[in-house]
């Protein structure tokens, strides 16, 4: 109750314009650290083994000029502006036990694969064509590219996992947040995200129609992080847990045979966690995390290992990250269907959340993680739990939610469609 | 046919792997046989066949070809392979005759050559094509008569005089040209007849001239009449459906009242806000909280099971449809307040028609996304459909408040019936089911049905489920169903199949349950909000009795 309470205090409202708090808040970035010349060479390094955006060598001199030139020159807000463009590029620091690795390191592996004997494992666009579970096809011209629909019990089947997730999250205390979809671009790129360099990653609206600044979300994250905010947090809420159910938006495309299907798609549901801790908490709840999706993905009887990421491939929020991926026996390879991160204070100091350490005010730990990304998992799941016959197997864990069903079976509800010849 | 390239110093593998009879192609004097116009029309208008390329609806008739869509067709038509069978098909094919002729019987003649054009690959109106018989039609006068009664209950701002004189610029030229191909046809008989006998005589070359000067005129009238039927099919276009026999005007006419209006005078918005349940920041831009978003869970996942209990398929459906499908529902695509419009990411310039949508996977645009261009076999109807999802429509208001949010979760359902009978009992089952949903909500509602002026062009009848709110001092709509007939079906050519015959189906569609629009009416409520019943994590089982409920889930929304 105190919590949200003292959260919407902080908010910054606006009128008409974006009807969004969009009046930029400058990313609050440690110049201590960053633009002192001692550190060059760390930071030089966590550069080189990321994915090698940013220019620390550039940072140090703008600050320079930054520090010779008066508060009063006229020039002085253009130099503090792209000083901190700059220094926004960089990348956050890296955990010290992964520092070191080129390959992700198995952290460890859960259930084992199913064996399917002389059956070989069908795919995941085979088993829906086989049992009418999905159309894919001919939809270019009605709704876009690689768009999908869910028919009958696959949609049954995508009820069932929200509801489970969210009923274990609700378990475990976190607090449930329905986001908007919609968002101005401040909040993306406080998440880590660049809007207007990287047009590919996220969809927006028509500037001309709609103002020029709204975009769709790209995960649940960026949503809460925008209810995040502008708030102070009491030491003692902390750590504060979310959980969101939402569609996500991304407008990657991929030709890579691996991703076809649904593996890669520019919408889907996906259940995300998100928690705000004090620095001392942040890497426990990472541990939490990774916890609560293993929790989450065993009793579905997926195979799966989990990965501790090398540097190379995080992305600049994130100072450590696990991702798990699931076998996928139809496909004959690992997929990633999740993943929690850790991104320290980086986007607490871009978007301005702290807490209150006793009468100081420092800036708090953000944490994300999966929960349930309803595509890959739907993939992992049926190709997992298929029948020789040709039946799914409903894991036990699931069939409460949906009618004590068993298996899912061919679905002859919904009539195959057959494309209109045009006469003319 | 196939051409030996000018330089050798490879030999000639290439050319035999073509030459090997499995990848032989149609000969040229087969290729002659099929472009005669009755085999041509055949040939360009197949019917599907899944195991040709492209599903064989993108022939090429001179290359005997299948390519997988229109685009790659159309550049087919632009390379070098295309145009040198161009040329190859203009001289006429080697005969038997030729050969006799050319062995002493009979005298040389020179082989004739003709001018081959690429098939024509105008496009047509394919959304429209339908509509034209409906709209002429309804220039008979009783037609007329009900047209304009329509209009007049609607209250609709439509110049009926306008669309009117439209049609008959297109017809007046319509019927021109077919009185040219009338025309053209005798004379080319009459020339058949005459160039056997006398292929030189003074006749025979007037007649000639007669021919061509009508195929220019012909020719000529293609562009006027392509533009007075763009202009009165766009007008034709925006005329309402017809009105549905129980639609009422004036005012709403209430069916079904369930308990009284609450007393209290109560702001959702500031109760949200109290209780820490509703972060509003605008009507693009509002958090539900705790509670809030439980709510909101719960009472979709209600509405789910007790459409499933009714034999509702659910889908899942995407959340942008094209530029197409806006229209076709009657609705304007190129108004920003009608539909979100997405930015187009590449650079290059996107055709204002084919610009993609956010809709949301919970509107009817989505659906009929997934049937538009399909035909169904009539065995299969009546089919009832349902899915959980977003809604996005920009904001029709500049107040801001839960009941304008342009962003809702929703409950949608779509049934495609018959016959208007079939029509009516779906329509009357919908109301049992909502009206018994609803009374387990335990708030105050009543069902109406909305008068002709108040609906969409492209309704007939739209039964709305209401509450009170407080804070407006008025009912809100927080569920409706819509009955369009064949008014959207005939639109996007979604048809079915009976006795061989294509007909369009009945749509009836709805938003059974708006999320954000019920949640504001149930904080208004007189009693103090609490999560009820329907909406429970414990609701979230399917079965009635939840088989174990460790007592600490009822903990979590004790946090807030």
């Amino acid at each position: 109750m105190i919590l949200f309470h003292k959260l919407r205090q902080h908010f910054v409202t606006k009128s008409k314009a974006l009807r969004l708090c969009s009046n930029v808040v400058m990313p609050d970035i440690d110049l201590n650290y960053y633009c002192n010349t001692e550190n060059s060479g760390e930071i030089d390094n966590n550069i080189k083994i990321r994915k090698g955006v940013g220019d620390v060598n550039r940072v140090i001199n703008m600050y320079e000029i930054f520090k010779a030139t008066p508060v009063a020159d006229a020039s002085y807000q253009t130099i503090r502006d792209s000083l901190y463009k700059e220094l926004s590029c960089l990348p956050n620091k890296t955990h010290p036990s992964v520092i070191n690795n080129i390959d992700p390191e198995v952290v460890r592996e859960i259930n084992q694969k199913r064996d399917f004997q002389a059956h070989a494992p069908l795919e995941f666009s085979e088993i829906t064509r086989r049992l009418n579970l999905l159309r894919t096809d001919k939809l270019g011209h009605t709704c876009g590219h690689k768009s999908y629909y869910f028919l009958g019990e696959l949609a049954e089947l995508e009820e069932a996992l929200i509801k489970y997730t969210i009923n274990k999250l609700l378990q475990e205390k976190f607090h449930l947040v329905s986001v908007p979809d919609i968002l101005p671009s401040q909040v993306l790129e406080s998440c880590g995200m660049t809007v207007n360099s990287d047009r590919t990653q996220i969809y927006s609206l028509d500037p001309v129609h709609h103002g020029p600044d709204l975009y769709l979300s790209g995960t649940a994250e960026m949503s809460l992080a925008g209810l995040l905010m502008n708030t102070l947090h009491e030491e003692q809420d902390l750590p504060l847990k979310l959980a969101a159910v939402s569609r996500c938006f991304r407008a990657e495309t991929s030709n890579v045979i691996e991703e076809r299907g649904i593996y890669r798609v520019h919408q889907f549901t996906k259940v995300e966690m998100f928690a705000v801790t004090t620095p001392n908490q942040s890497e426990s709840m990472l541990e939490y995390l990774r916890k609560m999706q293993e929790e989450l993905f065993t009793p579905l009887g997926l195979h799966m290992k989990i990965l501790d990421m090398p540097p190379h491939e995080l992305g600049a929020p994130a100072y450590r990250k696990y991702d798990i991926e699931a076998w996928m026996p139809g496909r004959k390879n690992y997929g990633e269907i999740s993943s929690c991160s850790n991104c320290t204070d980086y986007q607490s100091r871009r978007l301005h959340i702290k807490y209150t350490h006793g009468s100081e005010k420092s800036y708090a730990h953000t944490l994300n993680g999966t929960a349930c990304a309803i595509p890959r998992m739907l993939i992992a799941l049926l190709e997992t739990h298929q029948d020789p016959k040709g039946k799914i197997y409903i894991p036990e864990v699931l069939q409460p939610y949906m009618n004590g069903k068993k298996y899912i079976a061919k679905n002859n509800l919904v009539p195959e469609l057959k494309l209109l010849k045009i006469k003319r | 046919m196939t051409y030996k390239r000018k330089k050798y110093h490879h030999g000639d593998t290439h050319l035999k792997k073509r030459w090997r009879v499995r990848n032989r192609k149609k000969d040229l004097d087969q290729i002659d046989e099929d472009i005669k116009e009755e085999n041509a029309d055949k040939l360009l208008n197949q019917s599907v066949d899944l195991d040709l390329p492209g599903a064989a609806q993108h022939y090429c008739l001179h290359c005997a070809r299948y390519f997988i869509n229109e685009q790659s067709l159309n550049e087919h038509f632009k390379t070098k392979v295309h145009k040198r069978r161009l040329k190859a098909l203009e001289l006429e094919p080697y005969t038997i005759e030729e050969s006799e002729r050319a062995a002493g019987h009979g005298s040389f003649k020179q082989a004739s050559k003709r001018k081959i054009l690429t098939q024509n690959t105008e496009k047509t109106d394919v959304d429209g094509d339908a509509i034209i018989e409906d709209v002429s039609s309804s220039k008979k006068k009783k037609q007329k008569e009900v047209l304009q009664n329509t209009l007049q209950r609607r209250r609709a701002n439509i110049d009926l005089a306008k669309i009117e004189n439209l049609w008959r610029v297109y017809e007046d030229l319509n019927a021109k040209k077919t009185e040219y191909t009338k025309q053209k046809d005798e004379i080319a008989r009459e020339l058949g007849k005459l160039v056997k006998n006398e292929p030189e005589s003074d006749a025979t070359k007037k007649l000639k001239m007669q021919s061509d000067l009508i195929k220019e005129n012909i020719k000529k009238l293609k562009v006027p009449l392509w533009s007075a039927e763009e202009a009165a099919m766009v007008e034709a276009l925006k005329l309402p459906n017809s009105l549905h026999s129980r639609t009422p005007d004036g005012k709403n006419k209430i069916l079904y009242t369930h308990l009284s209006k609450p007393i209290k005078n109560k702001n959702h918005l500031n109760i949200g806000k109290k209780m820490n349940i509703l972060d509003f920041k605008g009507n693009e831009n509002y958090y539900l909280l705790g509670k809030g978003a439980v709510f909101e869970l719960g009472a979709k996942f209600y509405f789910s099971k007790i459409l499933k209990d009714k034999k509702f398929v659910q889908f899942s459906n995407p959340d942008f449809v094209k530029s197409l499908i806006i229209e076709g529902s009657g609705k304007d695509h190129t108004n920003p307040d009608v539909s979100f419009i997405l930015h187009h990411t590449d650079d290059s310039k996107v055709n204002i028609d084919s610009r993609l949508h956010l809709t949301g996977g919970g509107s009817l645009s989505s659906f009929l996304a997934y049937h538009a261009k399909n035909v169904l076999y009539a065995k299969v109807l009546p089919l009832k459909y349902f899915t959980m999802g977003r809604q996005y429509t920009p904001s029709p208001s500049e107040e801001h408040s839960l009941f304008y949010a342009s962003q809702s979760s929703v409950v949608e359902i779509f049934g495609v019936t018959k016959t208007e009978e079939d029509q009516d009992k779906f329509l009357e089952e919908l109301i049992e089911t909502l009206k018994i949903a609803y009374t387990k909500l335990g708030y105050h509602f009543r069902l109406s049905l909305v008068s002709a002026d108040k609906l969409s062009m492209w309704e007939s009848l739209r039964l709305s489920v209401e509450m009170f709110s407080t804070s407006l001092q008025d009912y809100v709509e927080v569920g409706n169903v819509s009955v369009s007939g064949d008014f959207i079906s005939k639109r996007l050519m979604f048809t079915y199949v009976e006795n061989k015959e294509n007909k369009f189906p009945l749509l009836v569609s709805g938003t059974v349950l708006n999320v954000p629009k019920l949640f504001a009416c149930a904080l208004e409520q007189d009693a103090p909000f609490t999560v009820p019943d329907f909406a429970k994590i414990e609701r979230y089982l399917y079965t009635e009795i939840p088989p174990r409920i460790p007592s600490k889930w009822e903990k979590p929304s004790s946090l807030f």
